[in-house]
């Protein structure tokens, strides 16, 4: 008993000792590979964009092609929460799910990652929905080089590894650090759905921001799970 | 391989009937009794028999294609996978691109 622990432990050992190498020897790019991807876009206008729930209507990489991804880039581990495989040209401006505008963005890198790209994105999208920059300008910019895309739209280099600073978070959701009026609603602006007060995601999703009922509706946005709640 | 069933666009697309079909070099166009288009880069050639419903779609890599209630399925490899495929409703609005 005492010694099957005993190799137990050693393996456990063992184990650790040939999987940390593999993990460290694995790319970790802050920017995609221009050959393997350049961007691509599909012929999406600013109206479509800015359509709540459009995302939604257009995200379709299939597991097949995200593991091609990773192969082209040399990556043979991702273990779960590491890379994700990120459209360059993001959905919400235009991006297409084809594989020239997919590849692995890292998690673990630092200041420069796959959730600072994600604030990146959110800029840009409420800069060409609220018609302060053209759609073609804002796929180009974030398609040539997203780090500096980043320093010219969103401010300088982030400070935190992954985590949002206060500053960045107000970015992020301004109107999440408003708080509801009596009654108002929480709208899920990537989902394009909304949650009424007192339920599970009520001014919790990532991206959102409070208004009344009507509003939402008359926006076309449409109650989470049929009801809201 | 069997091609991998589009979920998203079998569950847009099915009950429609294709009314017509349009296009030129590269783009196939079908129109829809409900008056929704969909337009899809090709590399090569689609013969689209009218007046069949859809009851499916399938994607793997470049190769596409419809199911038809009646009438042989609608084949075609497309340009680039992923960005391919548009389908918009009668008034324009975005249902469905890969």
């Amino acid at each position: 008993m005492k010694t099957s622990a005993v190799r137990g432990f050693l393996l456990l050992l063992t184990t650790l000792a040939l999987a940390l190498p593999l993990r460290a020897q694995q790319p970790e790019p802050i920017l995609p590979d221009p050959k393997l991807t350049p961007g691509d876009a599909f012929d999406a206008t600013v109206e479509d964009i800015c359509t709540p729930g459009y995302a939604k209507k257009v995200r379709n990489v299939p597991q097949a092609v995200k593991e091609q991804v990773y192969r082209e880039y040399g990556i043979t581990a991702h273990p779960h929460g590491s890379y994700e495989v990120d459209h360059l040209i993001s959905l919400e401006l235009g991006g297409s799910n084809s594989i020239k505008n997919l590849w692995p963005e890292s998690y673990r890198t630092s200041p420069w990652n796959a959730r600072v790209k994600d604030r990146l994105e959110n800029k840009l999208h409420e800069l060409v929905c609220s018609g302060r920059l053209d759609l073609k300008t804002a796929q180009q910019a974030i398609a040539s080089n997203w780090i500096e895309a980043y320093k010219k739209y969103v401010g300088p280099q982030p400070k935190a590894l992954g985590r949002p600073s206060e500053d960045e978070r107000a970015e992020m959701a301004p109107a999440a650090a408003t708080p509801a009026a009596a009654g108002q609603v929480w709208v899920n602006t990537r989902s394009g759905k909304y949650w009424r007060p007192g339920s599970r995601y009520y001014g919790k999703t990532k991206q959102g921001k409070f208004m009344t009922e009507e509003e939402a509706q008359k926006q076309g946005f449409q109650p989470a799970r049929g009801t809201g709640e | 391989m069997p091609m991998q069933l589009n979920r998203k666009l079998t569950n847009a697309l099915k009950g429609r009937t294709i009314q017509s079909e349009s296009g030129d070099a590269g783009h196939v166009v079908l129109t829809f009794d409900d008056g929704s288009t969909l337009r899809l880069k090709v590399a090569g050639q689609a013969s689209v028999t009218a007046g069949a419903k859809v009851t499916a779609a399938h994607e793997s890599g470049v190769d596409f294609r419809l199911d038809l209630e009646n009438g042989p399925a609608v084949q075609v490899r497309l340009a680039d996978p992923g960005s391919s495929v548009a389908l918009r409703d009668k008034s324009g609005a975005v249902e469905y691109l890969g």
